[in-house]
């Protein structure tokens, strides 16, 4: 048994009088016939959130969040209960009540896999500092700010930290245990210029321990962001809106693809037929030369797990190879009803939720070309260095990213000036058609991107190279 | 709840029974809070039973219940403010009280009042009608969503439907609010929604349309035919759209848009927003901000209303009151913190607004057919997306779609453009109400004629 294991058992199943049994017992209670898997899931958290301004607290706030949720699967539907009292006779409750579902009295009986297994990872470390630390570590970064120019009136910094335990065990046998840990530090401030102020701020996102070896130069390049990002606010100008091709940094700009092409690849929504990707496997979907991919293994990214909450193994998935669709994202349901394997897809916010199709890590593969490269062959267009944060209409794929955070003109091939007020509008399926350069500079999100979906709020990561969109909608405001 | 039936007795459970122990729970948190050193505290506490059933495609996607208590303490000791939340076992006392402790200690020193205006306090509290228990077996729910996947396919003939989905939800909640002055308010709701959303293929042209409604009292809520017709209506008028010229705009909100348009407008009214120079309305009060035929009243006792409450989250009575009248604003809505800073009176905003009606006077009340008559040429905007908000400055910018108006007459479906503007400009240059008032949610506003809308079209 290992460290984890042995940490989330006496987390979350011995204050209760739970011993492994319990869990296998409601599991068998669930598999009754006509249901084809079943699984527990037991979750505790602590959110925490503090905010500094002149070198003092000014708020703060910590949430003791923990339950469990069992679920019993046919092939169309779930059963669900969850439950906020974690002891066996709840459990035995849940179970009997998950297994409402069962719709087949004179179908098989499948038994659950004897043979148990056993896994368990570490995504992130809780940083275990008290309170008056991260106080003090918050004041340095405020005083960072002033330092670094003058001009700085008023600066906030903000800290989420939110330590997960959770504990899985399935039909297959399976106890899975993770420790979960993701962290989020926000730097908003004014400058001054000309007698008026412009807000800016900057954000990143990490692991904890991460977190407790912040140094300066890294909160030193958060500070710079936020005052660049002021700066552009004071120098911004209006900007003739149209028809244009538009440059997408790499980075955070991965949004984009995320929610106007990610979520059509979600294999409930494919399976429905709702999704403009539906029934387009093999087919050719994006531009030569674009590859997407959901890869939930990826080294200290916010939407990388073990394991998804289902049970199954990250992995990485081509969605997109050269512009022909490959496959969709599945859990376990989607992933049988397409009669293919689950993708590691399957995840839920919390013990409250049931489990569906969800991006990890997704991002678009690298090409060829330098960044300088794609801003050169535009004669006139944007470049969009923040795209800033947007929604999408999942069925038709039309999106709308409502207020571009950071923006310049292109001229000529060159950035000729830092535009305001600007906004994208097109659809998903148009955008990755119009792809009509790709760089070779990938990059990801700092840490800040999460995903809603069906009220269900996730951590993701988004990234892509530098790209050229041609012919996109952009509402401009001179 | 037993697993043969769906779960009528969890429904029905919120008894005052449940009700007395939960005030009992609060009460002995404001024992611990004082007993480990708090000078004062104020908490909330809630206990939630639900049920749900999700039906798409004539199958059973999800059936099931839940069970949800959170707890939100916050104490104030020596001129410092600590707060602990709570989900899952709120009746761990000592451990939350010593959570909260630990994080006022590093607190700045308020000398504000933690505890302020106690002549506002909800001393005593009115019986809204919000708690109508249902005995429901899972086999009345299932016909519900079953009912209602069968319009959608039936109204949708001869078009294919793609893919529908209906879900019913059922949910009791027993909400209590206390603070160290002796104040303990509490009441019990409930809550029955029926959503259903539905894609038709038409010309190869696949389109989504969905709808809902939520009401305390069960037999109110929309029969389910006439919901699953009512999403298929919604989309026919969506079918065959084309592309709108940018430009500006006449244009009819329908009551769903002009209440989201609405609810910004009266969140910009927040004292808690004044005093941090986060909204446009600051310095507006005596100020047009609407239309001068236009008032706009709230009634927090409204009764059986969705957001009907007789106090706020801090304990604060609520009662009815005019916030808008002849288009000017008449004071802000504050909670503890902003009436404290601004020296005004609380009115009992801590958790937003309770039942708003925007009202029109007779002659400017129209029928949907007298709205249209007098667009004339224009559009009707039916639908929203994306959340291009922005309070600070009154501007939005969201993507949208609807219909065409020449003459009075709708001529074509449009889509995929963007409109933005001023919540100020739109609400002062409204010319007129419809009379058919959105009667779910929070606000109550009939389509809203506005002009000067700008359109930037694909």
């Amino acid at each position: 048994m290992g460290i984890v294991a042995d940490r989330v058992r006496s987390s979350l199943l011995e204050p209760g009088g739970l011993k492994d049994h319990h869990l296998w017992l409601a599991i068998e209670e669930m598999m009754r016939p006509g249901i084809e898997a079943a699984d527990v899931y037991l979750q505790s958290r602590v959110a925490s959130s503090a905010t500094v301004r002149g070198g003092r607290l000014v708020g703060s706030v910590v949430l003791h969040d923990r339950g469990m949720g069992l679920r019993a699967m046919t092939a169309t539907g779930d059963g669900f209960c969850f439950t906020q009292l974690i002891d066996p006779a709840e459990m035995a409750r849940g179970a009997q009540i998950a297994g409402v579902i069962a719709d087949n009295p004179n179908g098989e009986r499948r038994q659950r896999l004897d043979k148990t297994s056993q896994s368990e990872s570490v995504t992130g470390l809780p940083d275990r500092l008290v309170l008056a630390r991260r106080i003090e570590m918050m004041a340095a970064i405020e005083a960072q700010a002033h330092a670094f120019d003058t001009r700085v009136v008023a600066a906030t910094v903000s800290l989420t930290v939110d330590e997960e335990e959770v504990l899985l065990a399935t039909d297959l046998g399976l106890l899975y245990t993770d420790v979960r840990c993701f962290s989020r530090i926000t730097l908003q401030l004014g400058i001054q210029i000309g007698g008026q102020t412009y807000q800016g701020n900057a954000a990143r996102g990490f692991a904890s321990d991460e977190f407790a070896f912040l140094d300066s130069e890294t909160t030193l390049a958060l500070v710079r962001r936020a005052v660049q990002a002021a700066e552009l606010r004071a120098q911004a100008r209006p900007f003739e809106g149209g028809v244009m091709s538009v440059v997408m940094a790499a980075g955070w700009s991965g949004v984009l693809f995320h929610e106007a092409v990610g979520h059509g690849l979600e294999g409930d929504l494919a399976a429905r037929g709702i999704s403009p990707y539906s029934g387009r496997i093999g087919q050719a979907i994006a531009a030569p030369g674009c590859t997407i991919m959901d890869d939930g293994t990826l080294a200290g990214r916010a939407g990388t797990r073990g394991m998804d909450d289902e049970g199954t193994v990250s992995q990485a998935t081509t969605l997109v190879e050269d512009g022909i669709l490959k496959s969709y994202m599945h859990d376990r349901r989607s992933a049988r009803n397409a009669g293919v394997a689950p993708t590691g897809n399957g995840r839920r916010q919390s013990y409250a939720n049931l489990p569906m199709p969800r991006m990890t890590n997704t991002y678009l593969a690298p090409g060829s070309a330098t960044p300088a490269d794609v801003i050169a062959s535009v004669d006139r267009g944007l470049y969009c260095a923040d795209i800033g944060s947007g929604q999408v209409d999942l069925v038709s794929g039309h999106f709308v990213f409502g207020s571009v955070g950071e923006a310049y003109a292109i001229e000529g091939g060159k950035l000729t000036y830092p535009v305001s007020g600007v906004r994208l509008m097109g659809s998903g399926p148009q955008v990755i058609a119009r792809i009509g350069m790709v760089a070779n500079d990938l990059d990801f999100d700092s840490g800040v991107a999460s995903c809603g979906k069906s009220t269900q709020n996730l951590l993701v990561g988004v990234g892509q190279p530098t790209i050229r969109i041609d012919e996109l909608t952009v509402g401009g405001n001179a | 709840m037993s697993a043969t039936h769906f779960s009528p007795h969890d429904v029905s459970s919120a008894s005052l029974d449940q009700e007395g122990a939960l005030r009992a729970l609060a009460a002995k948190f404001v024992a611990a809070a004082k007993e480990l050193g708090a000078d004062a505290c104020r908490l909330t506490l809630s206990d939630n039973h639900g049920m749900s059933a999700t039906l798409v495609d004539g199958y059973v996607t999800e059936v099931g219940s839940g069970r949800s208590r959170t707890g939100q303490l916050e104490v104030f000791c020596e001129g410092r403010a600590g707060t602990a939340m709570v989900a899952g076992d709120i009746s761990d006392v000592d451990s939350i009280v010593a959570n909260a402790l630990e994080q006022s200690r590093y607190a700045p020193v308020s000398n504000v009042d933690p505890l302020p205006f106690p002549e506002s306090m909800a001393w005593r509290t009115a019986d809204s009608g919000l708690y109508h228990p249902a005995d429901m077996g899972l086999k009345q729910v299932m016909e519900r969503v079953r009912s209602c996947q069968r319009a959608v396919v039936e109204s949708a003939k001869p078009e294919q439907v793609v893919s529908t989905r209906s879900a019913f939800q059922a949910m009791t909640t027993v909400e209590v609010v206390a603070n160290s002055l002796g104040l303990i308010a509490s009441k019990s709701a409930t809550r029955y929604s029926l959503e259903c959303d539905a894609a038709v293929q038409k010309d190869g042209e696949v389109v989504h349309g969905q709808w809902q409604d939520a009401v305390r009292d069960l037999s109110l809520l929309m029969a389910p035919e006439a919901l699953g017709a009512l999403v298929i209506r919604r989309i026919r008028a969506k079918q065959g759209a084309n592309k709108l010229a940018s430009g500006v705009y006449r244009a009819i909100l329908e009551p769903q848009i002009a209440t989201m348009f609405a609810e910004h407008l009266i969140a910009a009214m927040a004292g808690s927003l004044v005093i941090n120079g986060a909204t446009w309305m600051a310095g507006h009060r005596g100020a047009l901000v609407a239309a001068p035929w236009m008032d706009i009243d709230e009634d927090p006792l409204l009764p059986g209303g969705l957001n009907s409450s007789s106090y706020d989250s801090q304990g604060y009575a609520t009662s009815p009151r005019r916030l808008v009248e002849a288009g000017v604003l008449l004071g802000y809505l504050h909670d503890a913190r902003s009436a404290t800073v601004m020296g005004e009176a609380m009115t009992g905003h801590s958790s937003g607004t309770h039942n708003i009606f925007v009202r029109a006077p007779a002659d400017r009340l129209l029928t949907p057919e007298a709205l249209l008559a007098r667009l004339g040429d224009g559009i009707v905007i039916a639908e929203f997306f994306g959340v291009g908000v922005d309070l600070a400055s009154g501007t939005f910018s969201l993507g949208a779609l609807g219909r065409r108006v020449e003459k009075g007459r709708i001529v074509e479906a449009v889509d995929r453009f963007m409109i933005s503007g001023h919540f100020s400009s739109l609400f002062q240059g409204a010319e007129a109400m419809g009379n058919d008032i959105e009667q779910r949610g929070n606000i109550r506003i009939g389509s809203l004629l506005v002009t000067g809308l700008v359109v930037s079209g694909e």
